[in-house]
């Protein structure tokens, strides 16, 4: 196989595999043809369009996806993007920090998974991500969560991103590994107040002396980041396996969107995200489990009727 | 010809167009076809491989090609299409339309070279 063959099928990457398995050979040949007797690599023209067109059609995958879920999805990214793009412009405004790989890391599941087949990789490589970064951030021990339970749960989601005999035995903890996402989200928010609101009289600061408002403050993205993943993964467990990436999708916001503000300087702590990303969290979920349900109502009553 | 398949193609693109003509004469492989447009536009098209199959795919959801055979030559696989009957009825929609345009073009440029109150009949009578 020559070195352009080789570069011509991985640039077929970009297509679905349904589609590689029945159209790669063809493709990849009648590029062969084209090609000039010399020429050593994909010429940028045909390497766009193979691109442009293998994601065209990822597209036009994820439309067998049932309404509610494309609805969701799209709803995701939207609001996804819309804090990506805040972040960015806090990003701006002092250094990086670090909850920003996890920031990117879920934004690109957003992305991906909506296309279908690349989610898996990158929903355990997100997962990872924001495990191993939450460790970093907040030390040994948070939340009741210890080094000895996260190591092993983010080198596990790691070694699942490249392995494929360990892929189902990721089908069989997904739900396991949703609620240890669930609490790490949550614990990354409060890692962040932690590392942000230094002042020793804050509220906000572990050892503080704690009032009804901070405790609150802090139940609530716990509840949020445990209660909807999990909520959203009972969903879609019931239904096929891509459906709990289509999860991670919709989960990605409700971190996204909380974080940028948790984590600004000198502002005042306020329970305004939480509630916030709750109002979206339960918006995009009703769409994802309404529609559908609705849809099926209508089946069987055309059923009924028929 | 359906007129609902027509109204959906009505705007059928050039690429569209130009694949189905060289798919009129006999079944090609993907190579084939596009020698095809190069022959049939004298060079002014040449798609990208990639957009090229993605037409054919586009037409082959829309039933208007089909594969017709699949053979090795040479050691590299190729796939054959062919224009199915839907797709036999548009191209001939299409080209009647469209050399029906093209006359409906010739005679008014016709028109405008010989009326003297145009700028082109003056400077076609001062010539």
């Amino acid at each position: 196989m020559s070195k352009l063959e080789l570069q011509y099928r991985w640039l077929m990457r970009a297509y679905p595999s349904n589609h590689r398995a029945r159209h790669e050979d063809e493709i990849v040949f009648t590029l062969l043809d084209v090609a000039t007797d010399g020429q050593r690599r994909p010429r940028f023209r045909e390497a766009v369009a193979i691109v442009i067109a293998g994601l065209a059609c990822r597209v036009q995958d994820s439309s067998e996806l049932n309404p509610g879920l494309r609805i969701a999805g799209v709803a995701a990214l939207t609001a996804t993007f819309a804090a990506a793009t805040m972040a960015v412009v806090l990003a701006a405004q002092r250094p990086i920090e670090i909850g920003l790989v996890p920031l990117i890391a879920w934004l690109a599941v957003a992305a991906v998974g909506f296309f279908g087949a690349w989610a898996t990789s990158t929903y355990r490589l997100a997962s990872a991500s924001t495990l191993t970064l939450i460790m970093v951030a907040a030390g040994p021990s948070m939340m009741g969560l210890r080094r000895s339970i996260l190591i092993p749960a983010a080198v596990f989601l790691v070694l699942s991103a490249f392995s494929r005999p360990t892929r189902r035995l990721v089908r069989s903890v997904a739900v396991l590994a949703g609620v240890l996402l669930g609490l790490a989200h949550g614990a990354f928010i409060s890692a962040s107040m932690n590392e942000v609101f230094q002042d020793a009289d804050s509220p906000w600061v572990y050892d503080a002396q704690w009032d009804i408002a901070s405790d609150m403050a802090m139940i609530n993205p716990g509840l949020l980041f445990v209660v909807w993943p999990m909520a959203a993964l009972a969903v879609v467990l019931r239904r096929q396996l891509r459906y709990v990436f289509a999860a991670a999708v919709l989960t990605a916001p409700f971190v996204v969107l909380a974080a940028p503000f948790f984590v600004l300087p000198h502002s005042t702590p306020t329970n305004f995200p939480v509630y916030v990303s709750g109002f979206t969290a339960t918006l995009v979920l009703a769409i994802v489990i309404g529609v559908p349900w609705r849809q099926r109502h209508r089946l069987d009553q055309a059923d009924r009727s028929g | 010809m359906q007129p609902d398949l027509y109204s959906r193609f009505v705007n059928i693109s050039e690429l569209h167009f130009s694949t189905l003509t060289a798919l009129a004469a006999k079944p090609l492989h993907g190579y084939g076809i596009l020698q095809e447009i190069d022959a049939i536009t004298s060079g002014r098209s040449k798609p990208a491989v990639a957009t090229l199959y993605r037409t054919l795919d586009r037409l082959a959801a829309e039933g208007l090609v089909e594969e017709d055979s699949t053979e090795i030559v040479d050691g590299r696989f190729r796939r054959t299409y062919r224009l199915t009957e839907s797709g036999i009825s548009l191209l001939s929609e299409e080209a009647a339309a469209r050399a029906s345009t093209a006359r409906l073009a010739k005679r008014r440029l016709r028109k405008r070279a010989s009326d003297p109150g145009s700028i082109n009949g003056i400077v076609g009578g001062l010539a």
